[in-house]
């Protein structure tokens, strides 16, 4: 060990202070933490900004009708059915035009509620986002329910129970199949079930369907009807059971996809898979359970889309919620997709009918914004840094100051400017070694802290870099006063006190 | 040893120019002890710096051992200070922070001599300075003449050519400093080269030679010195 008695006079000064010495850490600490943390918070910003672009929602491009977008709450007898357009399967041929396209799919946001069991649920419950706004308003306005089509109803439905015990749902459906199939994948005009004819699915809507198994112990999940390709684009697939096949949305099986958290809580044993769960007049098959993803999917509930079935309904405003979702495999392809689309729909229903929408462009508005946010916090930190060294500085020139006496023996005994300067930045290392160490904590500590709400903290690559950062700027701030102690005239040390 | 010839120093205090030292010439031998006289605000001090190196002069030249030394760079004015002069101060001057060890030990840390060296060094100085039971004592723990002592450790630890004591006794009482006086004698009578600034008439005696400062200048001075300006005047 080689502890030169110089290093030993500047510890021992700075313990002599140790007030001083105290607030100076302090000050250090703060402001290297301030900047670590402000530092691992842009990193951050950008890092959510990169990894949320490139979620498939950020790919698609989404086509909707203006009503469903917009007119949702007005009343339907208020609106001229026959500017309105209902988006079907048939329009998800357009994807055919671009070759940059993946997938599409048509998803539909409703939310299906059950029956509990409980007492209190006898009555109709409407949701605002509800699809069925229409059949309960239909409903309301024709209260003679014929009691004995009701029952058969009803015993359709309980008909339909025992035949949807099978694990394979093709083969459970096939029996009340009367529509020819379609393995095109386009819609056709007769591809009604016998069981979903308008005035049966009125009269169901008045009664609720029970089931025999247990009632749920959640009264609604979110619910959103889809295409099988919905799927594919999400890139999801079943832990357990099957997910529903085109066939089968266009044969109008009742057959429900459900998301991890959602099979878990719909019925008390959380057991899920291929039991029944009743919503208004249908009986719901549960056929599949999806992997978890961590995202919002994980609660919701997936059913075969109905505008493939309801194409007589169309003018009543069916499917309204309905959005054709066009998935391409690279983001930078979505302007000229977005533009082939948007011709093609053009032609198809006129120029300003449908909404043509991506979303990726909300998204990088608002993480620029997010961006922008971490930048001003970054420029707040590197400013607090700021003026944390100026007020250290100060205070070392304050100390230089007063140990020019000191530095002035020094010198008498052969100290050069040069053992003065590096004498005075080592004093300054100890101090950011503290300040560095206690400014690493501060900075983890606010990374454990958003950590804490679910989210990754602070990436440590980051906040190290801070750390990094702000004890050079310091350094370069501590050099002021330690070449200012350097000049000190050696004469002093003569000087009688 | 030392030969200053003309030299002049002045400090600009803002408007005004004070001249500390004028036209200065003075040659100090080898082993010689030299004292320093004169009022206060005469220039002793200012020309023990000069003496030194604490300073370097307006003008005029500093030969020390032959060489001019005022244009030299810091670092070799410092290594100067370091290796070849000790400094014995009024007020001891030592580091209240540092062990009497510590305060030995330090000026050979800018040798470049090793921990150990240092160390050993440092233990024989202070028991020759009769300190052996203080060597870990800070200076605020010791007698202002066992200060002074650790102070002459401190200035012998680099084995100077050159001694220069600025009043060393001025703040002991006069048997401490006494001793004081006694040990520079001895360092005096091995060889070293004593330059002392002192008030006392006394203390002068023992020196081979007084010069008397005035207002800045040399006024008067023993015969040798006197010889030596003559000699150099005739160059």
């Amino acid at each position: 060990m080689n502890i030169k008695e110089d290093f030993i006079l500047s510890v021992r000064s700075l313990l002599a202070s140790p007030l001083e010495s105290m607030l100076l850490v302090l000050g250090l600490a703060l402001s290297i933490g301030a900047t670590a943390s402000g530092l691992g918070m842009f990193a951050k910003a950008n890092d959510a900004a990169k990894q949320l672009l490139q979620q498939v929602e950020y790919r698609e491009i989404l086509v909707s009708s203006k009503q469903s977008s917009s007119e949702m709450n007005v009343p339907i007898t208020l609106q001229s059915t026959d500017e309105t357009v209902t988006l079907s399967v048939i329009d998800l041929e357009a994807a055919l035009l671009s070759p940059n396209i993946e997938f599409a799919y048509l998803s539909d946001r409703t939310r299906l509620r059950f029956n509990t069991g409980n007492a209190g649920f006898g009555g109709f419950r409407r949701g605002a986002g509800d699809n069925n706004n229409a059949a309960d308003n239909n409903n309301r306005n024709t209260p003679n329910p014929n009691p004995d089509e009701t029952q058969s109803n009803r015993q359709s439905t309980f008909s339909l129970n025992e035949t949807n015990t099978g694990s394979e749902h093709g083969q459970r459906n096939s029996d009340r199949q009367t529509a020819p199939e379609n393995t095109q994948g386009t819609q056709n005009e007769n591809a009604q079930n016998e069981n979903e004819s308008p005035n049966q699915r009125f009269r169901a809507d008045f009664e609720f369907a029970t089931t025999d198994g247990p009632a749920p112990i959640i009264d609604s999940l979110p619910a959103y009807e889809v295409t099988p390709e919905f799927f594919s684009a999400m890139n999801l697939s079943v832990q357990k059971g099957g997910l529903f096949t085109r066939q089968e949305m266009q044969q109008g099986a009742k057959v429900l996809v459900l998301g991890s958290k959602a099979a878990a809580s719909l019925f008390e044993d959380g057991v899920a898979l291929n039991r029944e769960v009743a919503s208004f007049d249908n009986i719901f098959s549960i056929v599949g359970v999806l992997h978890e993803t961590n995202t919002p999917i994980d609660y919701n509930a997936y059913r075969p889309s109905q505008v493939a079935t309801q194409n007589a309904f169309r003018f009543a405003g069916f499917g309204w919620g309905a959005k054709l979702q066009f998935t391409v495999h690279d983001a930078v392809d979505l302007t000229q997709a977005q533009a082939q689309l948007t011709q093609y729909f053009n032609t198809q229903y006129g120029e300003n009918v449908l909404n043509i929408q991506v979303p990726r462009e909300a998204a990088k508005a608002a993480s620029n914004r997010s961006e922008k946010i971490a930048i001003i916090t970054l420029v707040l930190a590197l400013s607090g840094l700021l003026i944390a060294n100026v007020n250290v500085s100060n205070i070392l020139y304050s100390r230089a100051l007063r140990r020019r006496k000191q530095v002035g023996i020094l010198k008498a005994l052969g100290a050069s400017k040069n053992n003065i300067f590096i004498m005075f930045l080592k004093e300054s290392a100890v101090l950011l070694v503290f300040g560095g160490l206690i400014g690493v904590f501060i900075a983890l500590g606010f990374s454990s802290l958003i950590a804490l709400e679910g989210q990754s903290g602070l990436p440590l690559y980051a906040v190290l870099l801070g750390v990094l950062m702000s004890c050079l700027i310091t350094l370069v701030f501590t050099l002021i006063p330690a070449i200012q102690a350097s000049k000190t005239a050696p004469a002093i040390a003569m000087r009688v006190e | 040893m030392i030969r200053l010839e003309n030299i002049e120093q002045k400090y600009d205090l803002g408007e005004q120019e004070v001249v500390a030292l004028n036209n200065i010439s003075l040659e100090i031998k080898e082993g010689e002890f030299v004292a320093i006289m004169g009022p206060s605000g005469s220039g002793k001090s200012t020309l023990l710096n000069l003496l030194g190196i604490l300073d370097n002069p307006s003008a005029g030249k500093f030969y020390l051992e032959g060489h001019d030394i005022t244009s030299l760079p810091d670092k070799e004015q410092a290594r100067i200070r370091n290796k070849h002069f000790g400094f014995i101060f009024q007020s001891f001057n030592l580091f209240s922070e540092l062990s009497a060890m510590e305060n030995v030990m330090l000026p050979m840390s800018y040798a470049g001599v090793s921990f150990s060296d240092r160390k050993s060094r440092a233990k024989e100085l202070l028991t020759q300075m009769g300190l052996s039971h203080r060597l870990n004592h800070l200076p605020t723990m010791m007698s202002g003449g066992e200060q002074q002592r650790v102070a002459i450790a401190r200035a012998l630890s680099n084995k100077p050519s050159l001694i220069l004591a600025d009043e060393p006794t001025g703040n002991l009482p006069t048997a401490k400093g006494q001793e004081i006086l006694d040990i520079l004698k001895g360092l005096h009578k091995q060889g070293t080269t004593i330059v002392m600034v002192t008030h006392n008439d006394e203390q002068a005696q023992m020196a081979d030679r007084v010069i008397y400062m005035q207002d800045g200048s040399i006024q008067d001075s023993s015969k040798q010195d006197n010889k030596v300006l003559e000699s150099q005047r005739g160059e």
